[in-house]
Protein backbone atom coordinates (compact mmCIF):
# COMPACT_ATOMS: atom_id res chain seq x y z
CA UNK A 1 0.00 0.00 0.00
CA UNK A 2 1.46 3.46 -0.97
CA UNK A 3 2.32 6.11 1.91
CA UNK A 4 -0.67 8.17 1.78
CA UNK A 5 0.08 12.05 1.33
CA UNK A 6 -3.70 13.30 2.70
CA UNK A 7 -6.24 12.28 4.98
CA UNK A 8 -8.38 9.81 3.23
CA UNK A 9 -5.96 7.95 2.09
CA UNK A 10 -4.37 8.15 5.34
CA UNK A 11 -8.02 6.99 6.89
CA UNK A 12 -8.16 4.16 4.21
CA UNK A 13 -4.62 2.52 4.82
CA UNK A 14 -5.13 3.39 8.76
CA UNK A 15 -8.42 1.23 8.57
CA UNK A 16 -6.44 -1.79 6.05
CA UNK A 17 -4.34 -1.97 9.40
CA UNK A 18 -1.57 0.32 7.68
CA UNK A 19 0.85 1.94 10.37
CA UNK A 20 1.71 4.13 7.80
CA UNK A 21 -1.85 5.78 7.63
CA UNK A 22 -1.48 5.94 11.26
CA UNK A 23 1.21 7.22 11.00
CA UNK A 24 0.39 9.94 8.65
CA UNK A 25 -2.62 10.92 10.88
CA UNK A 26 -0.95 10.75 14.19
CA UNK A 27 1.73 13.44 12.67
CA UNK A 28 -1.09 15.49 10.75
CA UNK A 29 -3.59 16.01 13.97
CA UNK A 30 -1.26 15.69 16.77
CA UNK A 31 -0.94 19.76 16.93
CA UNK A 32 -4.29 20.56 16.90
CA UNK A 33 -5.18 17.81 19.15
CA UNK A 34 -2.66 18.94 21.42
CA UNK A 35 -3.13 22.50 21.44
CA UNK A 36 -7.22 21.40 22.31
CA UNK A 37 -6.13 19.68 25.53
CA UNK A 38 -3.03 22.31 26.73
CA UNK A 39 -6.53 24.96 26.76
CA UNK A 40 -7.66 22.91 29.13
CA UNK A 41 -4.56 21.82 31.50
CA UNK A 42 -1.72 23.87 33.09
CA UNK A 43 0.37 21.20 33.10
CA UNK A 44 1.74 20.21 29.51
CA UNK A 45 2.39 16.60 31.09
CA UNK A 46 -1.92 16.51 31.61
CA UNK A 47 -2.44 17.82 28.28
CA UNK A 48 0.32 14.89 26.66
CA UNK A 49 -1.24 12.61 28.44
CA UNK A 50 -4.76 13.17 27.30
CA UNK A 51 -3.53 13.91 23.33
CA UNK A 52 -2.17 9.97 23.78
CA UNK A 53 -5.10 8.82 25.11
CA UNK A 54 -7.04 10.17 22.10
CA UNK A 55 -4.72 8.73 19.74
CA UNK A 56 -5.07 5.22 21.16
CA UNK A 57 -8.89 5.02 21.53
CA UNK A 58 -8.75 6.80 18.06
CA UNK A 59 -7.13 3.31 16.88
CA UNK A 60 -9.85 1.22 18.33
CA UNK A 61 -12.70 3.25 16.89
CA UNK A 62 -11.40 3.96 13.67
CA UNK A 63 -14.06 1.26 11.78
CA UNK A 64 -16.93 3.95 13.40
CA UNK A 65 -15.96 6.53 11.13
CA UNK A 66 -17.88 6.94 7.84
CA UNK A 67 -16.34 9.37 6.44
CA UNK A 68 -12.63 10.15 4.91
CA UNK A 69 -13.30 13.62 4.33
CA UNK A 70 -11.03 16.67 5.90
CA UNK A 71 -13.65 18.15 8.10
CA UNK A 72 -14.93 15.23 9.52
CA UNK A 73 -11.90 13.77 10.52
CA UNK A 74 -10.89 16.65 11.94
CA UNK A 75 -14.04 16.72 13.89
CA UNK A 76 -14.07 13.06 14.96
CA UNK A 77 -10.41 13.38 16.71
CA UNK A 78 -11.60 16.46 18.39
CA UNK A 79 -14.81 14.86 19.43
CA UNK A 80 -12.34 11.49 21.22
CA UNK A 81 -10.68 15.12 22.71
CA UNK A 82 -13.21 16.26 23.76
CA UNK A 83 -14.63 13.44 25.22
CA UNK A 84 -10.65 12.79 26.90
CA UNK A 85 -10.58 16.21 28.29
CA UNK A 86 -14.46 15.89 30.40
CA UNK A 87 -13.11 12.43 31.97
CA UNK A 88 -9.54 13.41 33.03
CA UNK A 89 -11.48 16.45 34.34
CA UNK A 90 -13.79 14.80 36.32
CA UNK A 91 -11.19 11.88 37.32
CA UNK A 92 -9.31 14.94 39.00
CA UNK A 93 -12.20 16.49 40.51
CA UNK A 94 -13.16 12.98 41.93
CA UNK A 95 -9.36 12.42 43.24
CA UNK A 96 -9.17 15.84 44.49
CA UNK A 97 -6.37 16.49 42.23
CA UNK A 98 -5.94 20.42 41.60
CA UNK A 99 -5.88 20.63 37.71
CA UNK A 100 -4.30 25.11 38.34
CA UNK A 101 -0.98 24.04 39.28
CA UNK A 102 1.59 25.66 37.18
CA UNK A 103 4.07 22.86 36.95
CA UNK A 104 7.10 22.21 38.56
CA UNK A 105 10.71 23.77 36.94
CA UNK A 106 8.95 25.53 34.34
CA UNK A 107 10.05 28.97 33.49
CA UNK A 108 9.76 31.27 35.67
CA UNK A 109 8.72 33.88 32.75
CA UNK A 110 5.53 31.81 32.33
CA UNK A 111 4.50 32.86 35.77
CA UNK A 112 4.03 36.31 34.28
CA UNK A 113 0.91 37.90 34.61
CA UNK A 114 -0.16 36.14 30.90
CA UNK A 115 0.12 32.61 32.28
CA UNK A 116 -1.85 33.53 35.37
CA UNK A 117 -4.32 35.49 33.58
CA UNK A 118 -4.75 32.20 31.22
CA UNK A 119 -4.66 29.99 34.19
CA UNK A 120 -8.13 31.97 35.85
CA UNK A 121 -9.68 31.82 32.02
CA UNK A 122 -9.09 27.27 32.73
CA UNK A 123 -10.49 27.64 36.13
CA UNK A 124 -13.07 29.69 34.96
CA UNK A 125 -13.53 27.08 32.53
CA UNK A 126 -14.45 24.30 34.60
CA UNK A 127 -17.84 26.06 35.49
CA UNK A 128 -19.05 25.71 32.39
CA UNK A 129 -20.78 22.97 31.20
CA UNK A 130 -18.80 20.46 27.97
CA UNK A 131 -20.33 21.80 25.05
CA UNK A 132 -19.64 25.47 26.41
CA UNK A 133 -15.95 24.63 26.97
CA UNK A 134 -15.73 23.05 23.40
CA UNK A 135 -16.95 25.97 21.35
CA UNK A 136 -15.20 28.22 23.20
CA UNK A 137 -11.71 26.13 22.46
CA UNK A 138 -12.88 25.66 19.09
CA UNK A 139 -13.38 29.47 17.96
CA UNK A 140 -10.76 31.62 20.60
CA UNK A 141 -8.02 28.63 20.80
CA UNK A 142 -8.25 26.91 16.97
CA UNK A 143 -9.73 29.59 15.13
CA UNK A 144 -12.31 27.67 13.77
CA UNK A 145 -14.51 29.67 12.33
CA UNK A 146 -18.96 29.39 13.44
CA UNK A 147 -19.49 27.68 10.31
CA UNK A 148 -16.86 24.68 10.83
CA UNK A 149 -17.22 24.26 14.53
CA UNK A 150 -21.49 23.47 13.48
CA UNK A 151 -20.53 21.61 10.51
CA UNK A 152 -18.61 19.19 13.35
CA UNK A 153 -21.33 19.73 15.22
CA UNK A 154 -24.07 18.66 12.84
CA UNK A 155 -26.00 21.97 14.05
CA UNK A 156 -27.10 25.47 12.67
CA UNK A 157 -24.92 27.90 12.75
CA UNK A 158 -27.26 29.71 14.77
CA UNK A 159 -27.36 27.48 17.42
CA UNK A 160 -23.41 27.68 17.84
CA UNK A 161 -23.69 31.36 17.76
CA UNK A 162 -25.76 31.23 20.25
CA UNK A 163 -23.98 28.26 22.59
CA UNK A 164 -21.19 31.20 22.23
CA UNK A 165 -22.78 33.74 23.61
CA UNK A 166 -24.20 32.11 26.69
CA UNK A 167 -20.58 30.77 27.04
CA UNK A 168 -18.88 33.71 27.32
CA UNK A 169 -21.48 35.39 29.50
CA UNK A 170 -20.82 32.74 31.50
CA UNK A 171 -17.35 32.70 31.47
CA UNK A 172 -17.02 36.00 32.22
CA UNK A 173 -19.24 35.84 35.24
CA UNK A 174 -17.10 32.93 36.48
CA UNK A 175 -13.76 35.65 35.51
CA UNK A 176 -15.96 38.00 37.64
CA UNK A 177 -15.79 35.52 40.72
CA UNK A 178 -11.90 34.72 40.27
CA UNK A 179 -10.84 38.16 39.96
CA UNK A 180 -13.30 39.28 42.88
CA UNK A 181 -11.88 36.53 45.19
CA UNK A 182 -8.43 37.74 44.23
CA UNK A 183 -8.96 40.96 45.27
CA UNK B 1 -7.27 48.09 36.53
CA UNK B 2 -8.70 47.53 33.18
CA UNK B 3 -12.49 47.43 32.37
CA UNK B 4 -13.66 44.13 33.07
CA UNK B 5 -14.67 43.47 29.51
CA UNK B 6 -11.04 44.38 28.38
CA UNK B 7 -9.78 42.58 31.07
CA UNK B 8 -12.04 39.94 30.07
CA UNK B 9 -10.52 40.08 26.20
CA UNK B 10 -6.88 39.66 27.45
CA UNK B 11 -7.44 37.18 29.45
CA UNK B 12 -8.48 35.19 26.48
CA UNK B 13 -5.65 36.15 24.30
CA UNK B 14 -3.59 35.38 27.27
CA UNK B 15 -5.16 32.03 27.27
CA UNK B 16 -4.63 31.73 23.43
CA UNK B 17 -0.90 32.59 23.79
CA UNK B 18 -0.56 29.79 26.81
CA UNK B 19 -1.50 27.02 24.52
CA UNK B 20 0.69 27.66 21.86
CA UNK B 21 3.36 25.86 23.36
CA UNK B 22 5.28 23.58 21.03
CA UNK B 23 4.72 19.78 21.11
CA UNK B 24 7.61 17.88 23.36
CA UNK B 25 9.34 15.58 21.11
CA UNK B 26 9.54 13.19 23.64
CA UNK B 27 5.95 13.16 24.35
CA UNK B 28 4.67 13.37 21.05
CA UNK B 29 7.28 9.86 20.16
CA UNK B 30 5.79 8.32 23.94
CA UNK B 31 2.05 8.85 22.02
CA UNK B 32 3.26 7.69 19.17
CA UNK B 33 4.76 4.51 20.34
CA UNK B 34 1.50 3.84 22.11
CA UNK B 35 -0.45 4.51 19.10
CA UNK B 36 1.87 2.08 17.22
CA UNK B 37 1.17 -0.38 19.95
CA UNK B 38 -2.06 -0.21 20.22
CA UNK B 39 -2.75 -0.79 16.10
CA UNK B 40 -0.37 -3.38 16.11
CA UNK B 41 -2.45 -4.97 19.27
CA UNK B 42 -5.76 -4.55 17.83
CA UNK B 43 -4.85 -5.89 14.25
CA UNK B 44 -3.04 -8.47 14.79
CA UNK B 45 -4.73 -11.64 14.75
CA UNK B 46 -5.63 -13.88 17.76
CA UNK B 47 -5.96 -17.04 16.62
CA UNK B 48 -3.42 -18.71 18.38
CA UNK B 49 -4.54 -20.68 21.52
CA UNK B 50 -2.16 -20.17 24.41
CA UNK B 51 -2.84 -22.47 27.42
CA UNK B 52 -0.73 -20.06 29.51
CA UNK B 53 -3.02 -17.34 28.56
CA UNK B 54 -6.16 -19.31 28.48
CA UNK B 55 -5.23 -20.39 32.46
CA UNK B 56 -4.49 -17.39 33.32
CA UNK B 57 -7.98 -15.77 32.00
CA UNK B 58 -9.80 -18.64 33.85
CA UNK B 59 -8.66 -18.24 37.08
CA UNK B 60 -8.78 -14.66 36.88
CA UNK B 61 -12.59 -14.90 36.06
CA UNK B 62 -13.06 -17.57 38.64
CA UNK B 63 -11.83 -15.19 41.44
CA UNK B 64 -13.83 -12.38 39.45
CA UNK B 65 -17.01 -14.75 39.88
CA UNK B 66 -15.65 -15.52 43.38
CA UNK B 67 -15.12 -12.76 45.18
CA UNK B 68 -17.36 -9.96 43.60
CA UNK B 69 -20.80 -12.11 44.96
CA UNK B 70 -19.28 -12.04 47.96
CA UNK B 71 -18.77 -8.57 48.81
CA UNK B 72 -22.28 -7.69 47.93
CA UNK B 73 -24.44 -6.66 51.23
CA UNK B 74 -27.88 -8.22 51.85
CA UNK B 75 -29.93 -5.61 51.23
CA UNK B 76 -30.79 -4.33 47.54
CA UNK B 77 -27.07 -3.54 46.02
CA UNK B 78 -26.93 -2.61 42.95
CA UNK B 79 -24.98 -4.97 40.51
CA UNK B 80 -22.00 -4.02 39.06
CA UNK B 81 -22.05 -3.00 35.11
CA UNK B 82 -21.21 -6.46 33.35
CA UNK B 83 -19.52 -4.49 30.67
CA UNK B 84 -17.16 -2.87 33.38
CA UNK B 85 -17.02 -6.17 35.17
CA UNK B 86 -15.77 -8.12 31.80
CA UNK B 87 -13.48 -5.38 30.84
CA UNK B 88 -11.72 -5.27 34.18
CA UNK B 89 -11.20 -9.02 34.36
CA UNK B 90 -9.85 -9.33 30.38
CA UNK B 91 -7.56 -6.13 31.63
CA UNK B 92 -6.56 -8.24 34.96
CA UNK B 93 -5.71 -11.23 32.43
CA UNK B 94 -3.64 -9.07 30.07
CA UNK B 95 -1.67 -7.77 32.91
CA UNK B 96 -0.67 -11.37 34.24
CA UNK B 97 0.55 -12.22 31.24
CA UNK B 98 2.57 -9.18 30.81
CA UNK B 99 5.67 -10.09 32.90
CA UNK B 100 6.46 -13.09 31.14
CA UNK B 101 4.91 -11.55 27.63
CA UNK B 102 7.33 -10.31 24.98
CA UNK B 103 4.10 -8.46 24.29
CA UNK B 104 4.24 -6.75 27.58
CA UNK B 105 4.19 -2.90 26.55
CA UNK B 106 1.28 -3.66 24.31
CA UNK B 107 -0.98 -6.19 26.68
CA UNK B 108 -0.56 -3.36 29.17
CA UNK B 109 -1.64 -0.47 26.95
CA UNK B 110 -4.44 -2.58 26.01
CA UNK B 111 -5.23 -3.65 29.83
CA UNK B 112 -4.91 0.30 30.82
CA UNK B 113 -7.54 1.53 27.55
CA UNK B 114 -9.47 -1.56 29.10
CA UNK B 115 -9.66 0.07 32.70
CA UNK B 116 -10.55 3.90 31.42
CA UNK B 117 -13.22 1.96 29.35
CA UNK B 118 -14.56 0.35 32.13
CA UNK B 119 -13.89 3.60 34.43
CA UNK B 120 -16.59 4.85 32.43
CA UNK B 121 -18.88 2.38 33.23
CA UNK B 122 -18.54 2.12 37.18
CA UNK B 123 -21.75 3.22 39.09
CA UNK B 124 -21.99 5.78 41.12
CA UNK B 125 -22.42 4.42 44.39
CA UNK B 126 -18.33 3.89 44.97
CA UNK B 127 -19.08 1.57 48.18
CA UNK B 128 -20.35 -0.98 44.97
CA UNK B 129 -17.52 -3.96 45.01
CA UNK B 130 -16.83 -3.32 41.41
CA UNK B 131 -15.40 -0.30 42.59
CA UNK B 132 -12.83 -1.77 44.24
CA UNK B 133 -12.21 -4.58 41.69
CA UNK B 134 -10.95 -1.38 39.56
CA UNK B 135 -9.15 -0.11 41.61
CA UNK B 136 -7.30 -3.11 43.14
CA UNK B 137 -6.64 -4.18 38.82
CA UNK B 138 -5.12 0.00 38.53
CA UNK B 139 -3.13 -0.83 41.26
CA UNK B 140 -1.80 -3.79 39.82
CA UNK B 141 -1.18 -2.27 36.83
CA UNK B 142 0.98 0.66 38.07
CA UNK B 143 3.16 -2.17 39.36
CA UNK B 144 3.22 -3.96 36.86
CA UNK B 145 4.33 -1.51 34.15
CA UNK B 146 7.11 -0.60 37.49
CA UNK B 147 8.25 -4.09 37.10
CA UNK B 148 8.61 -4.21 33.52
CA UNK B 149 9.96 -0.92 32.71
CA UNK B 150 12.47 -2.14 35.33
CA UNK B 151 13.36 -5.48 33.54
CA UNK B 152 13.46 -4.25 30.60
CA UNK B 153 17.12 -3.74 29.48
CA UNK B 154 18.15 -0.35 27.69
CA UNK B 155 19.28 -1.55 24.68
CA UNK B 156 16.17 -3.34 24.07
CA UNK B 157 14.41 -0.23 23.87
CA UNK B 158 17.08 2.03 22.39
CA UNK B 159 14.68 5.24 21.80
CA UNK B 160 13.89 7.12 24.36
CA UNK B 161 10.57 6.95 26.25
CA UNK B 162 10.16 4.00 29.05
CA UNK B 163 6.66 4.82 29.68
CA UNK B 164 4.96 4.02 27.08
CA UNK B 165 2.03 1.87 28.81
CA UNK B 166 2.02 3.93 31.76
CA UNK B 167 0.79 7.44 31.03
CA UNK B 168 -2.21 6.13 29.06
CA UNK B 169 -3.48 4.81 32.53
CA UNK B 170 -5.94 6.75 34.41
CA UNK B 171 -4.01 8.22 37.14
CA UNK B 172 -3.29 6.06 40.36
CA UNK B 173 -6.02 5.68 42.69
CA UNK B 174 -5.30 8.53 45.59
CA UNK B 175 -7.37 10.44 48.58
CA UNK B 176 -10.91 9.09 49.15
CA UNK B 177 -12.64 9.24 45.96
CA UNK B 178 -16.23 12.07 45.88
CA UNK B 179 -19.42 10.63 44.48
CA UNK B 180 -19.32 12.23 40.90
CA UNK B 181 -19.34 10.40 38.13
CA UNK B 182 -17.30 9.94 34.74
CA UNK B 183 -18.25 11.41 31.58
CA UNK B 184 -22.54 10.16 30.84
CA UNK B 185 -22.36 12.16 27.41
CA UNK B 186 -20.11 9.77 25.78
CA UNK B 187 -17.11 8.99 26.80
CA UNK B 188 -17.27 6.92 24.12
CA UNK B 189 -14.67 7.33 21.42
CA UNK B 190 -17.29 8.29 18.38
CA UNK B 191 -20.05 9.26 20.23
CA UNK B 192 -22.21 12.38 18.92
CA UNK B 193 -21.76 15.26 18.22
CA UNK B 194 -20.92 17.69 21.10
CA UNK B 195 -24.03 19.69 21.49
CA UNK B 196 -26.14 20.36 24.77
CA UNK B 197 -25.92 23.28 26.26
CA UNK B 198 -27.38 24.47 29.58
Amino acid sequence: MPVPNNVSDAVIAAKAGSADGWEWLFAHFYPMVLRYTQAHFARQGDAEDVVQEVFVSASRSLSSLRSVSEPVVEAWFLRIAKYRVVDEIRRAQRFRRPLGEIEEGEDPADLAEGAILAQHVRVALLSLNDAQRDVLVRRFVLDHSLERVAEAWGKPVGAVKALQHRALARLTRELDKVWGDKE
Amino acid sequence: MSEPHTKVQEALDAWRRATDRQPRPEAQERARRALLASVGAYSSPRTIFSPRRALAFVLIAAMVLFLVPSQFPTKNHTLPPTLATNEISLAASYIAQAPTSPHAQQLLTSAATLLAKAHQQLPQDHSAPVWKQWEDTQKELVTTEREVEHESSPSVSASPSPTTASSTTPKPVEGSPSPSRTSSDGGGDAGSGGGQDN
